[in-house]
């Protein structure tokens, strides 16, 4: 057994003889293991958000005059927005760590 | 009435469908796992787990199938991913000790799954015996291109390889082989 053309022959016999194997449980126990449907898992993930959203809604319409919530909102904003470096330096930082936040959920999901 | 593979891929695409995968996976099983026993030097429990790995990904990776090539190509290509991902966990030590037991394993005969011929199973024994000694991936460029009568072109597609590189492992594999099998006889004749 020492040339290229006896390789080839024993190759040839053992793709003749390769055993058809029986699947016995193995499809069964890959379709078990298979995951979840995508579709059903996103639902699922929105469905206590949508409850909380609604529940939210429902409890701030009853609980809160309209009128006066509108009032105290107005009064938050400011009369005038002063440009200055304490000010930039401020706004860069929320928004540094708003992306950082939102880069941490996106890739503790994935 | 069989559907075609090109209609279970769709409906596992278009509808989650898991009986039409059940069906592609019924279909493949037998090639998977028979090139990954060849590959895992006959072991069946290692070759099953990582069969079984192959077709979990394939579910979940079916969309970026492009059809370009044949399905059973892209199944090998994930399967050979995962025999070189096992390859690459175990330590070079426990390897050793891997193919040591193994070794002893193959002088013993093994066992003969119910069914099955046993002096074809003896000869698929010691062919993977003998690639066993050989590195993973020149391993798997010998498995294509000898069991599953791969062109150079389709191994350097399936294993996503340079076809120089293709070429240089069956020239040096070949030579290996050739040396491990030399005075090797048939056991049964």
């Amino acid at each position: 057994m020492n040339t290229s053309n006896n390789i080839d022959a024993l190759f040839l016999e053992a793709r003749g003889s390769e055993p058809e194997l029986c699947d016995e449980n193995f499809t069964k126990v890959v379709v078990n293991r298979l995951p979840a449907r995508p579709e059903r898992m996103v639902q699922r993930a929105w469905v206590p958000d949508m409850v909380g959203i609604v529940v939210a809604i429902v409890a701030i319409f009853f609980l809160i005059e309209p009128a006066q919530l509108i009032e105290n909102l107005q009064a938050q904003i400011p009369q005038s927005i002063v440009i200055s470096l304490s000010n930039v330096l401020m706004v860069s930082g929320i928004l540094v760590l708003a992306a950082m936040s939102a880069w941490w959920i996106v890739e503790r999901e994935a | 009435m069989q559907r075609s593979e090109e209609v279970l891929i769709g409906l596992a695409l278009s509808r989650q469908d898991q009986r039409a995968f059940a069906q592609l996976v019924t279909r493949h099983q037998s090639m998977v796992r028979n090139s990954l026993r060849q590959l895992c030097n006959w072991d069946e429990g290692l070759a099953d787990d990582l069969a079984q790995e192959t077709f979990i990904q394939a579910y979940q990776n079916l969309r970026q199938f492009d059809g370009r090539s044949k399905f059973s190509s892209w199944l090998y290509r994930i399967a050979y991913n995962q025999f070189l991902q096992h390859c690459r966990k175990q330590s070079s030590k426990k390897r050793a000790v891997e193919l040591e037991e193994l070794d002893g394993r193959e002088a013993d005969g093994g066992t003969v799954a119910a069914g099955e011929r046993e002096d074809d199973l003896r000869l698929q024994k010691q062919l993977a015996a003998a690639l066993a000694a050989i590195e993973p991936k020149r391993r798997c460029v010998l498995h294509l291109l000898l069991h599953r009568e791969c062109t150079q072109q389709e191994i350097s597609s399936i294993l996503q390889m340079p076809l120089g590189t293709v070429k240089t492992h069956i020239n040096r594999g070949r030579a290996e082989l050739q040396q491990k099998l030399a005075g090797w006889r048939p056991a049964a004749q």
